[in-house]
């Protein structure tokens, strides 16, 4: 009887209607993000979901967040995961620690990814340095194949400040809607500062 | 814990009746004009991407290949009958193979994700996202597969293509007896998932100029007319006029 209230439990955060509804984030005006003190100028109009993906982080979208799905993470702690946990005791997320180094990013990225967005193939294509928030940190693209059969092409930024993580990261189908706005991400990125 | 359900129960319906009632299943692009599909226009037929499979206890899909197969006849002949009515407007695709047969698979995929999109953030208006609504928070639909549709083998040939999508996950045994003990607690837990997408996409720019999308669409795919009230739903307001009625 336990399990069957659990599930019903489930069922009703995931049903559609208990949505609350989107805000619309307005172009040219400094918002922060993910909690934090991350702030970002957007030239364009998005929507943020109002469902939290995590603790420490936001979703902007154009079309829904399986068509382009824009990620902050804020002031992410050691021991904080990226997304909220899917099934804690079989696939529990990985947690941040704050000796983890830039180039140990992509992996953490990659194993979250899989459990929390169900991505069946993950292929990092590049890892490079970069500039963000200010500091050193690391800039990296990548390919998945996700449980609808759709094959996605991502890029994450991040830093590691004082133990904590920012971090901003696209994700959007190859066919037409990763080119499509892919500028519109690098210019949130660019605009990227600590409020 | 039967109290705790009771509640739990009352709330969820408070919660699921508005929205469930107000959700949408069809649209037409705002600046669609249905005359331009008449006459000499050419819609390219996609082979519809069918899955059917059964739901676990938990939720979860199991793909069955028995009744996929009896599906994709059912409603293989259905949509032909469809398509007879249509007369020479409706042009099947070319068979593909290797890259083109790639390229079809990919844009089928993608089709069926903008159109649980659509359904998620189009037809739920409690759920619309805002850059969706416009100026005047209505009657705007824009929603596209990118102009790359040209790349579509067949394409160069039609103005118009037709997808067909539908994806049936039948209740298990288990799904059924949660379902009716959810009931008991007054909550409603679906027993299978019976979405069905149908689009008649612009080969020029992609934009998708009518759409008939629904996560739970009737008919039983497995039953020849089960299958035939599937794809009557599918192509419901279908904006094409039947051969025979435009000839009068």
């Amino acid at each position: 009887m336990r399990k069957f209230g659990l599930l019903i439990a489930a069922a009703l955060l995931i049903a559609p209607g208990s949505a609350m509804a989107h805000r619309l984030i307005d172009a040219n005006e400094a918002v922060t993000v993910a909690r934090s003190d991350l702030a970002v100028v957007p030239q364009i109009e998005w929507n943020r979901i109002s469902q939290r993906p995590g603790s420490n982080a936001e979703r902007w979208t154009l079309d829904g967040e399986l068509l382009n799905d824009v990620l902050f993470f804020g002031e992410v702690a050691s021991g904080d995961t990226l997304f909220r946990e899917v099934n804690r005791r079989e696939t529990p997320l990985p947690q941040f620690a704050s000796d983890m180094l830039l180039v140990d990013l992509p992996d953490f990225v990659e194993s979250s990814l899989r459990i929390a967005k169900g991505a069946s193939t993950f292929t990092t294509t590049s890892v490079e340095p970069t500039q963000f928030l200010g500091q050193g940190g690391v800039r990296f693209e990548f390919e998945t194949l996700g449980s609808d059969d759709l094959r996605r092409k991502g890029i994450a930024v991040a830093t590691i400040i004082d133990g904590e993580l920012f971090m901003m990261l696209y994700e959007a189908p190859s066919l037409y809607f990763f080119d499509r706005n892919r500028a519109d991400f690098e210019q949130l990125v660019a605009s990227a500062h600590l409020g | 814990m039967t109290k705790f359900l009771t509640i739990l129960g009352a709330a969820a319906c408070l919660s699921l009746a508005a929205p469930a009632a107000a959700q949408e299943r069809g649209a037409v692009r705002h600046d669609f004009d249905a005359t331009q599909v008449q006459g000499d226009a050419r819609i390219l037929v996609f082979r519809p991407r069918i899955r059917v499979g059964e739901q676990s206890t938990g939720g979860m899909f199991e793909p069955r290949a028995d009744w996929t197969e009896l599906a994709r006849d059912n409603l293989g002949n259905a949509l032909d009958a469809y398509q007879v009515r249509y007369g020479s407007t409706l042009v099947e695709a070319p068979e593909a193979f290797g890259e083109d047969a790639r390229i079809v698979e990919d844009y089928m995929a993608l089709f069926s994700t903008v159109a649980e999109s659509i359904v998620s953030y189009q037809f739920f208006p409690g759920n619309r996202l805002e850059t969706k609504k416009a100026d005047n928070r209505n009657e705007v639909f824009d929603w596209t597969l990118g102009p790359g549709v040209k790349d579509l083998p067949g394409a160069e040939n039609a103005d118009y293509a037709l997808f067909v999508n539908t994806e049936d996950h039948y209740g298990s045994t288990g799904r059924k007896v949660l379902q009716v003990f959810a009931a008991m607690g007054g909550v409603s837990v679906t027993s299978g998932r019976h979405a069905g997408f149908a689009a008649l996409v612009d080969l020029e720019t992609g934009n998708i100029l009518w759409v008939n999308a629904d996560m739970q669409m009737g008919g039983d795919v497995r039953e020849v007319d089960g299958a035939q009230r599937r794809v009557e739903q599918l192509f419901e307001d279908f904006p094409l006029v039947p051969a025979a009625a435009a000839g009068e």
